[in-house]
């Protein structure tokens, strides 16, 4: 089954221009965004997660057209479909870790077991099973992301979009935090990652470059660029 | 200010509805107490009454009455007691009316309390005679019907109503084709009836009914009252087995019942009145706090750029007196309204402008208070804020 | 998801201790004085008739002559005149009707150690108590024929019967009224209508009288009446006689018609007996005529529920509208502080729906704790006023419809105030509120 992302824009987005943009991404896939402030990461991110509607243009997600929905049918693919992960962790202050992870399975509408074991997988897969019953400010900042992640990865999403996912955490964390992304993207889930860090972006098998509201490609040009050099020594 | 529309428009609602509320709830108050507060004519700590009701066929009422006013005169404490067809203040009585003519026709009828009794009765209700003379033993008759003396005592108000000239005393007046002399005035007492239009008109007629239901009212020192009260059924009953005597009342609790709905109002609109502006100033507080915390950072830079703190408390309270302001232009209008719906729909009496002035600056100066801790604290707000980035 | 929005509300507003409070007591001191309010207006509006009040009317006669007036809006007096109680129920023999007044006696029983006690009375006729309903625990009314050829018969209410007696089967016993021989022929069930619709004259919320004889008897005894007797013209009144034949208004009057057809019926020959009666020199005015009133109609123009009531409940409403309003100002700037929270939720998939169901439901607890507050605060008030006044043990009682209402108002006018509030941040963009980048 082929899950085929189309990102199609042909129009201005407030101050942040996205003029033909166009971009597939494939099922699987490890894809970061990188770009200067102001060119746009921020409108991208935004539409790619459906967190202001569409209006112009194609954006297909698993198949489905998701211009013009309305906000119910947007939430509910918001919901089953993209995991979210945020610079500022964004978990919520007075429900512990349980419950943050639990928050998106709720608005799915899985029973209180269904939702159980997701949760309890999710947490396990990060490495902060133990700490379930927490609160938030009781863990380090990397420990927060992680459990964001978990969040993330509680409902099966098609695919995670994270936003700066490191920002706020200093190296060490960061780096534990990439290698936990890395290992959740080779079983096989499709990340998408928004950064201006542009050592982080490497780490994605493609990157997408936005300068001025338009994309440029650059896993292709070093993918040529590899061949070229695999051609020339061979 | 302008751009949290919605919290401004609450606020401004919040006042305009206070200033309604409070205004109309200050004017009726202040029209029950003065009406609770006039003065009756008579002492009510000296007055209790008590009624009896006569069964036995054999008791001969008329001598009973005498032997009853005697017993009960001789009490010590008591000053005078009389055998009465009503008592004033208690809410239920008798009344009729009285013209200056003998022809029904066109003339004026003025509505009055008829007083029926003995020639005791000022003497018991503590009234003195201003014009003309009180009644002796002779102008008293004894009477089954409809019969009258042709001498009676009116007061004040009611000989004014009669005989706008003056000069009361020795005119005829009618109430059926015999003429009645008037021979005596007294000063102000009010009747039964406290809302009533004739409440101070009152005439007392010398004449004793021998019915079988009675009053007894009796005038006794303000400290003996309880005393005599403790046992006055008693002693009647010593007098009498053949009549129920009933327990005995001041007229002090009377004149309390008359007004328990005057008094439920009063007091319900003051509670109403203390809460709804505790409630708006917690509101105006709360929402200057608020917009304090909000606004940290423009403040921060404001002091940075050279504002003084008086500046800083200067322009909360200002904007604050200006949302007061435009609450209080709709209050006013909002108050005539209320007062208007009230006048209409329940026989209020039009709001004198007074209340809604003094309501309003009562408001605006309440605003203004509750606004000057919340804008202390905003300009203790350190300038280096606007250093700091988020 | 009712029981997780429930959940949050919890959370939420034990989040912010201070507020919540505030909300609460603001919520419930608006409710407790508009339940006060709200409490004393509808005990005096409770219909103490609700099965057959449309089928009973209180009967006027505009018998004065031109200047003449009374109290009434309409002029109309509240009473009849003897004479006009008689002839039109000698006039008119298919319809039940009943001509009522009270008076009262010194009561003796056959035990002369029992002291006397004196009792109001009602002297009527014999359809009185199936016209209005009141049952019997022994026995019934006197015979019809007696409202004819009178006879000292007494029918007493099952309160007095305990205190004569200490209860039982007293029927074919005698007492004294007045030192008159009265045989019992029925000991009726308690019966105390709220508000005294039968007779509003003096003291509408008054407790029935405990004894009744017939009507019949009152010329025959020459018995007074213990209510409220009114004349318009100057009459020499010597005997009672001259009072039974005289213009002065002392009767209740009570017609009882089954439906409108009856009703108009009855209409007419009202008019075709005031004309009869002008012929006699009697009913001078230019509108004088008869009018009939039901149950409900009666109480209204009696103004039972009086002016006060209803400024009170007014003025309570508009009380709670600023404690309402202060609700709203209060939930909004709590709900847009929470702001970036609701972007989460969005962004995990939220639609406005449930977020906007969220917040109803903590809009909803928070009502639910200031009714019951509200209830509570109610309660004491009501109990303060029993206290205070006399006679407002009756007038200040919750019953169960005044119970249940608290809650629901506090709730519904919560949750009308926190629409708005609910509405403005579920509608705002989650992207605003994210920080992304």
């Amino acid at each position: 089954m082929n899950n085929i992302n189309k990102i199609y824009r042909t129009d201005l987005v407030e101050t942040h221009a996205l003029s033909e943009f166009n971009l597939n991404v494939k099922e699987g896939e490890f894809v970061s965004v990188t770009g200067p402030s102001g060119s746009g990461k921020t409108t991208f991110l935004n539409l790619a997660g459906l967190l202001e509607p569409t209006s112009t243009g194609t954006y297909e997600l698993d198949g489905i057209n998701v211009v013009g929905l309305n906000d119910r049918q947007l939430s509910k693919i918001r919901n089953e479909k993209i995991g979210f992960i945020f610079q500022g962790f964004n978990l919520i202050p007075d429900l512990n870790l349980f419950e943050n992870v639990d928050v998106p399975l709720r608005y799915r509408g899985f029973n209180s077991k269904e939702r159980k074991e997701r949760i309890e997988n999710a947490l396990e897969q990060v490495g902060l099973a133990a700490r379930m019953k927490h609160l938030p400010s009781q863990l380090s900042g990397g420990q927060q992301q992680r459990v964001a992640i978990a969040r993330a990865l509680a409902g099966t999403p098609r695919f995670l979009l994270a936003d700066e996912p490191t920002g706020n955490l200093d190296s060490l964390m960061a780096r534990q935090v990439m290698e936990l992304l890395e290992n959740i993207n080779k079983s096989g889930t499709t990340i998408v990652m928004v950064t201006h860090d542009p050592e982080l972006a490497r780490r994605a098998e493609r990157n997408i470059q936005i300068v001025d509201g338009q994309v440029c490609d650059f896993t292709l040009y070093q993918n040529n660029k590899v061949e070229a050099k695999q051609a020339v020594s061979a | 200010m302008l751009r949290n529309k919605s919290s401004v428009i609450l606020m401004v609602l919040q006042v305009a509805l206070t200033l309604a509320v409070v205004s109309n709830a200050a004017y009726i108050i202040n029209e029950r107490l003065e009406l609770m507060q006039r003065n009756s004519g008579l002492d009510e700590s000296q007055l209790f009454s008590f009624n009896i009701f006569t069964f036995d066929k054999a008791i001969d009422i008329q001598q009973q009455l005498e032997l009853d006013e005697n017993m009960l005169r001789a009490i010590p404490g008591v000053n005078d007691a009389v055998a009465i067809n009503q008592v004033p203040l208690t809410g239920s009585g008798d009344s009729s009316g009285y013209r200056v003519q003998i022809e029904e026709s066109g003339a004026k009828i003025v509505q009055a309390g008829v007083y029926r009794a003995d020639e005791h009765v000022l003497k018991t209700l503590g009234l003195t005679v201003i014009e003309g003379r009180d009644f002796t033993q002779d102008d008293v008759i004894y009477a089954t019907g409809a019969s009258q003396p042709n001498t009676v005592i009116i007061t004040k108000a009611m000989a004014d109503e009669l005989f706008p000239d003056g000069n009361a005393v020795g005119k005829d007046i009618y109430q059926f084709e015999q003429p009645i002399r008037i021979i005596g005035i007294v000063g102000h007492m009010q009747g039964s009836w406290l809302g009533s239009s004739y409440v101070n008109n009152n005439i007392f007629i010398p004449v004793v009914h021998p019915r079988t239901f009675k009053r007894f009212l009796i005038n006794t020192d303000n400290t003996a009252i309880d005393r005599i009260m403790s046992n006055i059924t008693q002693k009647m009953l010593a007098l009498n087995k053949g009549r129920v005597v009933m327990e005995p009342n001041k007229l002090t609790d009377d004149l309390r019942d008359q007004y328990q709905s005057d008094d439920l109002m009063v007091n319900m609109l003051i509670i109403i009145i203390s809460i709804i502006l505790f409630i708006t100033a917690l509101g105006v507080s709360g929402m200057a706090i608020f917009n304090v915390n909000r606004r940290k950072r423009q403040i921060g830079t404001r002091r940075a750029l050279g504002a003084s703190q008086t500046d800083i408390i200067t322009q909360f309270m200002i904007e604050n007196f200006l949302m007061t302001a435009i609450g209080i232009i709709i209050g006013i209008i909002l108050s005539i309204f209320l007062n208007g719906y009230l006048m209409e729909y329940f026989s209020s009496s039009r709001i004198a402008i007074s209340y809604i002035m003094a309501t309003t600056i009562g408001l605006v100066l309440l605003g203004q208070l509750a606004v000057l801790f919340p804008a202390k604290s905003a300009a203790s707000i350190s300038p280096a804020i606007s250093t700091r980035s988020v | 998801m009712f029981f997780y929005y429930l959940k949050l509300a919890k959370k939420s507003l034990l989040k912010t201790p201070i507020t919540t409070a505030l909300m609460v007591l603001a919520i419930a001191l608006g409710i407790g004085v508009s339940m006060n309010a709200l409490t004393l207006n509808h005990v005096r509006s409770v219909n103490p008739m609700p099965e057959k009040g449309k089928q009973l009317f209180a009967l006027q006669l505009q018998t004065m002559n031109k200047i003449g007036t009374r109290h009434t809006y309409d002029d109309m007096p509240m009473q009849v005149t003897y004479q006009d109680a008689i002839n039109i129920q000698r006039m008119t023999p298919s319809i039940r009707q009943i001509s009522s007044v009270k008076t009262g006696f010194a009561i003796q029983t056959q035990d002369p150690d029992f002291a006397p006690i004196l009792q109001s009375a009602r002297a009527t006729q014999s359809d009185f108590f199936e016209m209005f309903n009141i049952e019997f625990l022994y026995g019934g009314s006197w015979g019809k024929e007696i409202d004819h050829s009178p006879d000292n018969q007494v029918v007493i209410a099952e309160e007095l019967n305990e205190r004569l007696f200490g209860g039982g089967d007293n029927l074919g016993k005698n007492i004294y009224l007045n030192q008159n021989s009265y045989r019992i022929v029925g000991i009726s069930k308690s019966w105390n209508p709220k508000p005294k619709f039968y007779d509003l004259n003096n003291g509408q919320f008054q407790r029935s009288e405990q004894v009744y004889i017939p009507f019949s008897l009152l010329p025959v005894h020459e018995y007074p009446s213990w209510g409220n007797n009114n004349g318009w013209g100057p009459e020499k009144i010597d005997t009672y006689q001259d009072k039974l034949n005289s213009e002065i208004m002392w009767i209740q009057y009570w017609v009882e018609l089954e439906n409108n057809d009856k009703k108009s019926d009855f209409l007419n020959f009202l008019a075709g007996y005031v004309e009869q009666q002008k012929k006699l020199g009697r009913f001078e005015r230019d509108d004088a005529r008869g009018t009939l009133r039901n149950v409900e109609e009666w109480l209204e123009y009696n103004e039972v529920v009086g002016n006060d009531s209803n400024i009170l409940v007014g003025i309570s409403f508009m009380f709670l509208a600023v404690c309402l309003i202060n609700t709203v100002g209060l939930l909004l700037a709590k709900f847009l502080k929470r702001a970036p929270e609701i972007g989460v939720r969005r962004a995990l998939g939220a639609n406005q729906a449930q977020v906007f169901l969220q917040h109803l439901v903590e809009v909803g607890v928070l009502g639910f704790l200031g009714g019951v507050l509200g209830l509570v605060i109610a309660n004491i008030g009501l109990f303060i006023l029993r206290n205070q006044y006399d006679g407002f043990d009756v007038l200040a009682t919750m019953d169960m419809s005044m119970f249940i209402a608290a809650p629901l108002i506090a709730i519904s006018a919560t949750v009308l105030s926190g629409l708005y509030p609910a509405w403005r941040v579920c509608t705002t963009l989650p992207s605003i509120h994210l920080k992304t980048q």
